[in-house]
């Protein structure tokens, strides 16, 4: 494994062309990645919920994308706006209906009780998907069909929509959380609920546009990486693993940790997985994880 | 705006309630000046007030109306403000926008929430100077001074204070006493909560003492300047 890690190395520097093709997968990568860890900061940082639920939602955004394209034949970044803004409603009814209620009687067991709840939704969630549309993968193809090449590197239209699309989204999320003022209202409520209820911040209101966009951005994850991952009842549980990594490695509740912890993540793991092959892809991650959180336990960015 | 407490029995729990039939009047533009030994119940007093904790028995009146066991959300709209102990501006916030979220219930009349911000930086420039600062690199006292103005921004007559110059050096200290006195002339209601006893005492128009969660004592606070050893010696180490 290192003998052909070296020999990988030794190609990779003399060929940089590869190196920015590595880049360029690493960025579309970690920017859903960050996608996927937004939303578990939202959740976490405003709310103290651990969405287990969260994987779920980037596979009900597959799902609905799908559907929309199959039966609409609309164009495809159509229909993964359509899927998100379904996720988003979603998200606001589970808040609404089943989060809350449940916030009103836990008391001190809400963190605890908010997780066990949101695994149980998971199972409910991927089995009565299983049970409807059953374990085979649903594909879209023809999507931006097509690449272009630039000196040696070679841009897939498809991929290169998907990672302008994905950073278009992250930069609205960016704005939205630092430039609006419900967005400001989420993030002063996530560090001091108490003094936010005193300024007269409505607080179930803030909790379930949270919940909403959470779902919204994972919903957005799911749709964008139809064309690559498919649409199946367990597609979200690895982008729900990385996203608990992306947290992990950036610090909980913070956005910005989020951002470039993603991106670290997505470069690493394409680097990563070109050097040491595919099947060594999830332990190498476990691995920066661990050295993440050996040398700064609290992530690389403090909590916002 | 007056704040009356009657009988008021409250705790964190329904079982073991800290105050007990605890009585309180705030009168307008006066400052009220509540002390106690550790544990009396003083900030407990001020959460009931403002909503955070439902009171068992009794009543709370602002300006005659009945706010018992009102939404603390509701509280700034009735006209009071709650300024907590320790330091709460949100670190991750500009002053600006802490500023803003005082202003909240304003967001969606920006002319008003402008002018409310203009009127703030009038009455504490050094804000102004710092209006692009990250609220967490803010001195202490800086950041009370922040922590008052946003609980100001809508100019509710009635402010609640929880030990406002907990953790402060003596010169910012100061500065938030010279503060208070001026917003007495200015016809607020205060209520204070506070632990430097004499210092409190010296700017208070009314004094009550609470230990274990009941009314000690109260009086004019001139009364209480005049013997303030014998007070310290009676009604807060007994």
């Amino acid at each position: 494994m290192i003998a052909e890690a070296i020999m990988q190395m030794q190609q990779i520097n003399v060929d940089p062309v590869l190196m920015i093709q590595l880049l360029v997968n690493g960025l579309l990568r970690g920017s859903i990645y960050a996608l996927m860890a937004f939303g578990l900061t939202l959740t976490f940082g405003i709310m103290k919920v651990i969405n287990y639920a969260h994987g779920d939602f980037f596979m009900l955004g597959a799902y609905a994308t799908y559907f929309v394209i199959v039966l609409s034949k609309l164009d495809f970044l159509v229909a993964v706006a359509l899927s998100g803004a379904l996720l988003l409603i979603i998200g606001i009814a589970i808040e609404r209906f089943i989060l809350r209620p449940l916030r009103r009687v836990s008391g001190s067991l809400w963190v605890t009780n908010a997780f066990v709840l949101t695994l149980g939704l998971s199972l409910v969630i991927e089995n009565s998907v299983l049970f409807v549309w059953k374990a085979d993968a649903r594909i879209v193809s023809g999507v931006f069909p097509g690449s272009m090449n630039i000196h040696g590197v070679v841009l897939i239209f498809q991929r290169l929509v998907i990672l302008v699309a994905t950073l278009l989204v992250v930069t609205s999320f960016l704005y939205f959380v630092n430039r609006t003022y419900v967005g400001k209202g989420i993030r002063a409520t996530s560090e001091n609920e108490q003094v936010a209820k005193t300024l007269g911040l409505n607080i179930d209101f803030l909790y379930m546009l949270s919940f909403g966009i959470a779902s919204l951005l994972a919903g957005l994850a799911g749709g964008l990486l139809l064309p690559l991952y498919g649409a199946f009842p367990s597609v979200g549980l690895e982008p729900l693993l990385k996203g608990f990594a992306v947290v992990l490695i950036g610090g909980l509740a913070s956005i910005r940790g989020s951002l470039y912890g993603g991106l670290l993540l997505g470069v690493f793991e394409s680097f990563a997985t070109f050097f040491f092959s595919a099947g060594w892809n999830n332990v190498l991650v476990v691995v920066l994880v661990m050295i993440v959180l050996l040398f700064k336990p609290e992530g690389l960015f403090k909590q916002e | 705006m007056s704040i009356e407490v009657l009988h008021v029995t409250a705790g964190y729990t329904e079982e073991n309630p800290i105050l007990h039939h605890v009585n309180l009047k705030a009168e307008k533009g006066k400052v009220t000046v509540l002390v106690g030994p550790n544990g009396s119940g003083k900030s407990t007093l001020l959460k009931t007030i403002f909503g955070f904790l439902k009171p068992t028995k009794g009543r709370i009146l602002h300006n005659e109306q009945d706010i018992t066991g009102l939404d603390p959300a509701k509280m700034l709209s009735r006209g009071i403000t709650y300024v907590m102990q320790g330091f709460n501006v949100f670190t991750s916030l500009r002053v600006h926008e802490n500023l803003e979220m005082g202003g909240w219930i304003l967001r969606r009349k920006g002319k008003q929430l402008k002018e409310a911000i203009s009127t703030t930086y009038s009455r504490y420039p050094l804000l102004e100077t710092r209006k692009e600062s990250r609220a967490g690199v803010l001195s202490g006292g800086q950041q009370k001074t922040l922590e008052i103005g946003r609980g100001l921004m809508l100019t509710p007559p009635t402010i609640l204070l929880d030990e406002p110059t907990a953790g402060l050096a003596p010169i910012p200290s100061e500065e938030v006493y010279n503060e208070i006195e001026k917003l007495k002339a200015q016809g607020y209601t205060i209520l204070m909560v506070d632990q430097n006893v004499k210092k409190a005492i010296s700017i208070a128009d009314h004094v009550y003492v609470l230990a274990l969660g009941k009314n000690a004592h109260d009086g004019p606070g001139t009364e209480y300047y005049a013997n303030i050893e014998n007070v310290v010696r009676e009604w807060l180490y007994a």
